[in-house]
């Protein structure tokens, strides 16, 4: 069954899918913001924080950064292993999965020296270069004076389903495609029809006596005229059989394309445990 | 009260773009048209870019003295 590439840049893709059930695209969508595991930090240690934020705020701040997992998803333990462990009980070695280690440290430590300055995400230094901030321009903490902020940032695999700051999609959709439009003519006839088209012309015109589809125009556009404008009058639309667009954008910590491979692979694990559950219950 | 890191809707992180679309909005040019420019598609990035409001840099002022928790 033919996947073709509509567009593909490394934080996004476009694919169009035929012959492929829509559950099946489905559960690849859900799984690319809820399984695909990426790195997003969990734990800080505040060794100073002199700076108008509150301990919290940082850490969310910290969180929310994308940084960068495509080697990390190898190199680091999975979420199931290290979800219930803390950086203590990892540095005790109490939690490491197949000698991976769970956690990987960030730190930061900035001064203002007497000025007013920002903090970004770029001052944060890394112990595996690996796993760095994807963007380096995100501000972090103001300063100002004499103050400064210390901190030891703990980042560890997660997944979506856990915490927002785990998704590494930012959008996944799968759209079906408009082809174009069906009017019972027992509710809407021809007269009605052209009502319709002048009303609105953003998504519809008449061509030989017929409402046809405005080409260029969305399936929303079409949705607003049916249900608001051309109300009740069995105006339906048509979209093609058995293809779909699969649309995915990252924020910058997997490509688009290792975020899907990641996601088909969570789905076919899935699959697998249920096939093994089954099978067990059976025997 | 600082600038926010990602989009609160959808997660698009809104760095880079937001500082040159904070430095070209005040030098003038249409916000609309920057966010255009710079490739801000989704209405809820784009409102999140327009609403965002900056008050870290007056509030800092006040707290020159170094606090020890």
């Amino acid at each position: 069954m033919p996947i073709q590439i509509l567009e593909e840049s490394p934080r996004r893709i476009k694919l169009l899918a035929k012959g492929y059930p829509l559950a099946v695209l489905n559960a690849i969508r859900r799984a690319s913001f809820e399984l695909v595991p990426k790195m997003a930090v969990d734990f800080i240690a505040v060794d100073r924080n002199d700076s108008t934020l509150f301990n919290e705020v940082l850490a969310h701040r910290l969180a929310m950064i994308p940084l960068t997992s495509e080697e990390a998803l190898e190199r680091y333990a999975p979420p199931e292993a290290c979800g219930d462990c803390t950086p203590e009980e990892a540095e005790a070695e109490k939690c490491s999965h197949e000698g991976k280690p769970c956690y990987v440290r960030l730190f930061l430590d900035a001064s203002a020296d007497g000025k007013q300055v920002i903090v970004y995400s770029g001052d944060l230094k890394t112990e595996d270069p690996d796993v760095r901030p994807a963007v380096d321009a995100i501000p972090v903490v103001p300063l100002i004076g004499e103050q400064r902020v210390k901190v030891t940032a703990y980042a560890r695999l997660g997944r979506g389903r856990e915490h927002a700051k785990w998704m590494p999609a930012t959008v996944a959709v799968v759209m079906p495609i408009l082809k174009g439009v069906s009017v019972k003519e027992t509710l809407c006839g021809a007269e009605c029809q052209k009502e319709c088209a002048e009303k609105c012309p953003e998504a519809l015109k008449m061509e030989g006596g017929k409402l046809e589809l405005k080409e260029g125009t969305t399936l929303s556009m079409l949705m607003y005229c049916i249900e608001y404008v051309c109300e009740g009058k069995g105006i339906r639309p048509v979209f093609e059989e058995d293809q779909y667009v699969l649309e995915v954008e990252t924020d910058g910590s997997l490509s688009a394309r290792r975020t899907l491979v990641e996601a088909a692979r969570a789905v076919a694990e899935k699959l697998n445990a249920l096939k093994t559950h089954l099978q067990s219950a059976e025997g | 009260m600082m600038l926010p890191v990602r989009c609160y809707t959808c997660g698009r992180p809104l760095w880079p773009e937001m500082e040159e679309f904070r430095k070209r909005v005040e030098a003038g040019e249409d916000p609309g048209k920057v966010l255009d420019d710079l490739g801000i598609r989704r209405y809820c990035c784009r409102r999140t870019m327009l609403a965002a409001v900056d008050i870290s840099k007056e509030i800092i002022k006040f707290s020159t003295r170094v606090h020890r928790w």
